[in-house]
């Protein structure tokens, strides 16, 4: 079901915002183990528990999905792709795979670098392997946040591309502020229930509890989900109608 | 051969197409001439397989659009209008992409489509002109040499020189025996390429007929400049429609043949003449007698 050809065009479309994720995600790392030596411990976790597993990784799912499906509909590449003898079903796979294949690998780079520089063990509450469940769990979440994006991107395939910015991007925002407003002052309790982060709490990941990597995989199921209805919708040629 | 039999789409907003039924033959150039939102390119995407009728078919050499679109698109080439393409491409990029999605391993047509274009293939698509774009997109549609070419307002953003080109290029196809669909939204541009044309209007198809026919109905308008005022002063009394004149230019009107209007120019001193580009209505008033709705 997956076209090797549309995901190397895709691949060579969206090379440059790859290159500038790759770099932020290098370089937060970086800061991160500079932050390690210097023993600043206020300020360390952000640089390698929150920027790299949840915010960049979020970032480049919301301009990969709106590249490879909504801005290719807008300049009729996707109408050349589908004139070339692929069926609807193949190519938004290959889309749907192209997405998660990069969070995948942004994720897995930042993983592997993390380990070498041990950036997670400043406090000696952190280890190797709470450390990887807690990407795993960061991987979850960004196939959830994957799957949303890519779901917004086909149904607002005819819309006008602020449709998709502020579905995506405007509602994401909004959840993350609630989970960081739930974080810095819990006694706002129903907060926890009103964001998919708080699902996700990289935090409670330094217990090793799988628990937490649970909550994660539900989230996972939910975005497996989301991607399935996006390429439904896609496929069933109803999108300008 | 391309069959429409019915053929209605419907969307929420009340726009599509209604009740299409003609054919288009082998080696036959067919053209849809309508306006913005007319259905012509709803035709063309129905042709394609991308919209599902509401009522009726459309059918290429007996096979289902609907049905049978992903095995029909091997041997249709399809031009969408407005293309714009990803910008950080190269024309090459783009078009090594598009061969490669396509399973294209010999690129000698593609190069012989852009040279006979005059399209420089290692522009960025962002640095391209608007009608470098459209010829990429043609490039795309012709690449494969397929026998059925549906081309959306093939014509749009390119110059008189390029124009020039894709009517050699059109025709070239029609004589290896092609079918061709293609839009336009005006008359003229139909008249360089067309054998038949069809005339949209709202999603109707109010007009269908040959081209020599169309022509003989066609209105045109020309802007005249003589040597002098005098001159132009004289030819005002000859037996045509003069729409407007001032100092050594007149505009004129005809309808039908265009000779008996050449003929008694050769006897006037011109210094220049004009192709006036007529409203769409002007064109359906003339052309089938009856304005647009709306």
């Amino acid at each position: 079901m997956v076209n090797g050809a549309i995901l190397k065009q895709d691949f060579i479309i969206n090379r440059k915002t790859l290159l500038t994720f790759y770099t932020l995600q290098f370089a937060s790392l970086l800061a991160a183990a500079g932050i390690r030596s210097m023993r600043l411990i206020e300020i360390s976790d952000i640089f390698w528990d929150t920027i790299p597993v949840v915010i960049l990784p979020m970032l480049l799912t919301i301009f990969l999905a709106y590249s490879a499906v909504k801005k290719r509909m807008d300049d009729k590449t996707m109408d050349f792709v589908l004139a070339a003898q692929v069926s609807p079903a193949a190519v938004i796979s290959t889309k749907a795979v192209f997405l998660l294949i990069n969070s995948f690998l942004l994720m897995a780079m930042s993983m592997a670098v993390g380990m070498l520089a041990r950036v997670y063990d400043l406090t000696g509450i952190w280890t190797q392997d709470t450390y990887v469940l807690l990407n795993l769990g960061g991987f979850c979440l960004q196939v959830f946040i994957g799957g949303y994006c890519f779901f917004i991107s086909c149904a607002g395939a005819y819309r006008k591309a602020v449709f998709y910015w502020s579905a995506a991007m405007g509602v994401l925002t909004a959840e993350y502020l609630i989970y960081l407003v739930w974080f810095f002052w819990p006694k706002l309790w129903v907060l926890e229930y009103a964001s998919v982060f708080s699902l996700f709490q990289q935090s409670k990941y330094s217990g090793g509890s799988m628990m937490n990597l649970l909550a994660s995989l539900l989230l996972a199921v939910a975005g497996t989900a989301l991607y399935a209805a996006g390429a439904h919708i896609f496929c069933s040629r109803s999108l300008n109608a | 051969m391309i069959r429409f039999k019915n053929l209605t789409k419907r969307f929420e907003n009340g726009k599509g197409i209604s009740d299409f039924s003609f054919e288009v033959e082998e080696g036959e150039v067919f053209g849809l001439i309508g306006g913005e939102a007319s259905g012509k390119s709803t035709a063309l995407r129905m042709l394609m397989g991308f919209e599902i009728p509401t009522r009726g078919r459309c059918a290429i050499n007996g096979k289902d659009c609907d049905k049978a679109a992903v095995s029909l698109h091997r041997i249709i080439g399809y031009l969408p209008d407005k293309i714009a393409l990803p910008s950080v491409l190269t024309g090459r990029q783009f078009l090594h992409s598009c061969a490669q999605i396509r399973g294209i391993k010999n690129l000698e047509r593609l190069f012989e489509l852009a040279l006979k274009l005059e399209l420089d293939v290692d522009q960025r698509i962002a640095r391209m002109t608007a009608a470098d774009v459209q010829k990429t997109g043609i490039v795309a549609a012709f690449m494969h040499n397929p026998q059925i070419l549906l081309l959306d307002e093939p014509f749009a953003n390119l110059d008189s020189r390029a124009r020039g080109n894709l009517v050699e290029l059109i025709l070239e196809e029609k004589e290896k025996g092609r079918i061709i669909l293609l839009t336009a939204e005006s008359a003229e541009i139909a008249d360089l390429t067309c054998d038949r044309v069809g005339l949209l209007d709202h999603g109707n198809l109010i007009y269908l007929s040959d081209i020599e026919n169309m022509r003989d109905n066609m209105y045109r308008k020309y802007l005249l400049q003589f040597g002098s005022a005098h001159t132009a002063m004289k030819f005002a009394k000859e037996d045509f429609e003069i729409e407007s004149m001032k100092d050594r230019s007149l505009t004129v009107s005809i309808q039908g043949e265009l000779l008996p209007l050449v003929r008694v120019l050769a006897k006037y001193h011109i210094t220049s003449i004009e192709p006036v580009p007529l409203s769409l209505q002007e064109t359906f008033t003339h052309i089938y007698g009856g304005g647009l709705n709306g």
